[in-house]
């Protein structure tokens, strides 16, 4: 291997990890947000349902 | 944020520029040498990382907060990604500078006991999950492996090793170009530093509010 070779090697290396880190992290953060969207929309209808029931019970 | 992102972004472009177009090329080891403003980027990036590292976890002692413990975890796992950059980089450039990937140099062989501390410590503290005490613990480890830091920049000046000392000591110091586009990285490195520190410590903080939310579910 010349010397170029070597100066390629070393940048696809740093960067093949440093995307792999940062993909990573972005896809992490996804999941993340989905997750407590739909607990956000579970905790809300539940709240919703006892009042229903709750205006039920009342009338 | 975005800004900052956007910043780090330009940042990047201009430092490839700058390692391979402005640099001059260096007369004794001729292109190989343009690695070394990658390499030190990603040391520069693994010195504040496990810096803050060290802070966060004397601060999380103190004041037993979240946000401090966060912030040392996250910062903690930036700092072994870079050093690990720092190790395969510094190996690439090794070969055809010394003949060899790997030398027990002093310098190296303190990195290489840094990046093995941190990444115990990681490991501590992934297997601690929310007990407090075991963060504690994580915590204490966390101040303790920093001492090696200060060893590895030390151990390049104080002991008679083979890895090339840039500034001060018995450096020869680098051409004002090379300068210029060395301080280009650093501070793009270091915006990408605060970026990816803010995306890490945003996933804690969310994993926790998921925790909180589901309990909230459940009751």
């Amino acid at each position: 291997m010349d010397n170029l070779s070597y100066l390629f090697w070393a940048h696809v290396i740093f960067w093949i990890l440093l995307f792999l880190y940062i993909f990573n992290l972005v896809g992490k953060n996804k999941k993340l947000q989905k997750e407590l969207e739909a607990l956000k929309n579970s905790i809300n209808k539940t709240k919703e349902e006892k009042l229903t029931w709750q205006k039920q019970g009342v009338n | 944020m975005k800004l900052l992102m956007g910043l780090t972004f330009v940042g990047m472009i201009a430092s490839l520029y700058m390692a391979f177009i402005y640099a001059p090329t260096e007369m004794v080891m001729g292109n190989i040498q343009r690695i070394f403003y990658f390499h030190m980027g990603a040391v520069w990036v693994a010195t504040i990382a496990f810096t803050v590292v060290f802070i966060a976890s004397i601060q999380y002692l103190r004041k037993q907060t979240r946000f401090w413990d966060i912030m040392a975890y996250s910062s903690a796992e930036i700092g072994v990604l870079f050093t690990t950059l720092t190790i395969i980089t510094g190996s690439i450039w090794a070969k055809p500078v010394w003949g060899t990937w790997w030398t027990w140099d002093p310098q190296l062989t303190t990195t290489f006991i840094l990046w093995i501390l941190y990444i115990v410590y990681l490991i501590l503290r992934s297997s601690a999950g929310s007990d407090v005490k075991k963060a504690k613990f994580a915590a204490v480890f966390g101040i303790i492996a920093f001492l090696d830091l200060p060893l590895v920049y030390a151990s390049a000046r104080l002991m008679r090793g083979i890895s090339p000392v840039v500034f001060g000591g018995r450096g020869g110091g680098i051409a004002p170009q090379m300068m210029v586009a060395l301080l280009v990285c650093l501070i793009t490195f270091t915006l990408l530093y605060i970026v990816l520190l803010k995306q890490r410590m945003d996933i804690e903080e969310m994993k926790d509010e998921v925790t909180r939310m589901k309990l909230e579910e459940a009751l």
